[in-house]
């Protein structure tokens, strides 16, 4: 999560206890949230710890299975020859 | 509708047009060889487009997805027959110790010529018209799908992991809900 920096003397906060949230509201809608820092910080070290541990290991491709993807991606030869494409396929 | 995910079948498979690109020039001379930075410059002067001639082959591939509409195409892996693997690396696949190289079943793949794997960095993006759907080659279980589907997300190194997290928080959410 990217953090925005505000100076204190450009927004009124509230006084907040760790554990607890301020939901601003407008409109009977969630506008934002304001926490403690010690809240904030613990939350963003839990998402980073979970998008650590779902993350993915890559794979580790042996000489095989590169020669298997290059080989199988590399075109070999062409038929371009008229008679024969005409004995494949037809008029 | 056909549903082709997990299934395999011959299919047209164009390869990846690299440079030089031949691009066709009528009947009276041959393709001109063009390098990928002759066809960017020539983009600046308009938006031309040209006909690249492109080798194409028919051969099985394995199908991850079902038909993405309104498109009517899927994403398919090529694949590496075993004649083309040593005793030693072909033992290595059915036994699972190649990531890179999922091992198809011949049970399961009857209709392949002879035993394969599927190339999971090998992805190709097949419009289901290029493919012959008439004849299913074989079929992958449920569990092995997910396998493969999973390499392939490795093997491409796919960020789901914020993906996975939501399904978590949701899953969460649903639960902590009370009951009826």
């Amino acid at each position: 999560m990217d953090t925005v920096r505000i100076p204190g003397d450009r927004v009124r906060v509230p006084n907040l206890r760790p554990g607890t949230a301020a939901a601003v509201h407008r409109y009977d809608k969630e506008r934002a949230f304001m926490l403690h820092p010690d809240d904030f910080h613990r939350l963003t070290a839990l998402e980073e710890l979970a998008a650590a541990a779902l993350a993915i290991s890559p794979i580790e491709f042996s000489e095989v299975a590169v020669e298997a993807h290059r080989d199988e991606s590399t075109p070999g030869q062409s038929i371009i020859d008229p008679d024969e494409l005409l004995a494949l396929f037809g008029e | 509708m056909i549903a082709p995910q997990g299934r395999c079948y011959w299919a047209v498979v164009p390869f990846s047009p690299a440079q030089p690109f031949r691009i066709y020039a009528g009947t009276e001379r041959a393709p001109l060889a063009v390098t990928t930075t002759a066809i960017v410059n020539a983009a600046r002067k308009g938006d031309p487009q040209f006909d690249a001639i492109v080798p194409v082959k028919a051969r099985p591939v394995l199908v991850l997805t079902e038909l993405l509409a309104p498109f009517d195409e899927v994403l398919a892996l090529r694949l590496r027959t075993f004649d083309k693997l040593s005793a030693a690396e072909q033992q290595r696949v059915r036994e699972h110790q190649e990531d890179a190289l999922f091992h198809l079943e011949p049970a399961a793949f009857a209709g392949l010529p002879q035993e394969n794997a599927a190339i999971v960095s090998a992805l190709v993006r097949v419009p289901v018209g290029a493919i012959a759907t008439e004849r299913e080659l074989g079929t992958l279980n449920e569990n092995e799908l997910r396998v493969v589907h999973e390499r392939v997300a490795r093997a491409h190194g796919l960020r789901l992991d914020m993906l996975a997290l939501e399904q978590a928080q949701q899953l969460i959410k649903r639960l902590q809900e009370p009951g009826p």
